[in-house]
């Protein structure tokens, strides 16, 4: 079986009066088991030529309401570069989930009902990003 | 001076070869290098609502626009029973539509745009949630 863990930790010296470290580590199971997640994309490098909506993973290619994990990162060292991730259907519609500035990564439980778009803000920005599914 | 940073380390042998990634990104106010001010601070709650709009007992994790974008919002699902869920549903939407599932054990880390009311319900009553939004207030 194979075993995939997930470490975060805030640091900050100066949000609150006291020295803020707080981590936590995950093991990734498929949904509702502890059966190791055992599927993965691999880490990849994403860039297109538009700043129009553009899909990055087709719900219909993924079991629906499992423990999907979406690693991802806006690789631009440029602060104001953004990456928008959206969820939903592209033509009919979809709704923002948050913005990647420059140089930030996001951990996303992704249930798998909804694609996954994205938005740059300007042209050739590069993502990084990894899915762990079932 | 920035001085914030949330650090990311996944191991894994799903592959053949065994992979380590390890990133920190600095938590700035948008577009700047200023570091952010302001936090709800770490809190734990029981959800006791096992639906979605049921009201009473379900937890609101961030209501829209109480930070200025972009808001951090981090969860952690604190249970240690395998199938004993909580779904985080965007109340702002139309629809009500599921933005996030977390498995017992599960933590998110998620760069929210900031414009939506996030609830969370739960399979089991109680289910307690961690969680903490970090950014600017306004």
């Amino acid at each position: 079986m194979a075993t995939t863990t997930a470490k975060i930790q805030f640091m900050s010296t100066d949000l609150v009066s006291d020295t803020l470290d707080l981590s936590t580590v995950m093991t990734l199971y498929t949904s509702g088991t502890t059966t190791g997640m055992s599927k993965t994309t691999g880490l990849a490098r994403y860039s297109t030529a538009t700043t129009s909506e553009t899909k990055l993973l087709e719900a219909g290619d993924y079991t629906d309401s499992k423990a999907h994990k979406l690693y991802i990162k806006n690789t631009s060292t440029t602060r104001t570069d953004y990456v928008q991730i959206t969820t939903g259907t592209i033509a009919s519609g979809s709704t923002t989930i948050g913005r990647l500035y420059g140089g930030e990564w996001g951990l996303i439980p992704w249930h798998g009902a909804s694609d996954i778009n994205l938005i740059q803000s300007v042209t050739g920005i590069t993502i990084e990003w990894m899915l762990f599914y079932e | 001076m920035a001085s914030t940073t949330v650090r990311i380390v996944i191991t894994s042998d799903i592959t053949a070869d065994v992979m380590n990634l390890d990133t920190t990104a600095t938590l700035t106010k948008t577009t700047t290098t200023t570091s952010i001010d302001d936090t709800t601070g770490l809190s734990r709650k029981k959800i006791t609502a096992t639906s979605k709009g049921a009201g009473s007992g379900e937890v609101t994790l961030y209501t829209a626009d109480d930070f200025a974008a972009i808001p951090y919002l981090y969860i952690k699902n604190t249970d240690t029973t395998a199938g004993n869920r909580i779904y985080i549903y965007d109340d702002t939407t139309s629809g009500d539509p599921l933005q996030f599932q977390l498995d017992a054990g599960d933590w998110g880390f998620i760069p929210m745009h900031g414009d939506k009311t996030y609830k969370a319900y739960a399979t089991t009553n109680p289910t307690t949630i961690e969680f903490m939004v970090m950014g600017q207030d306004q």
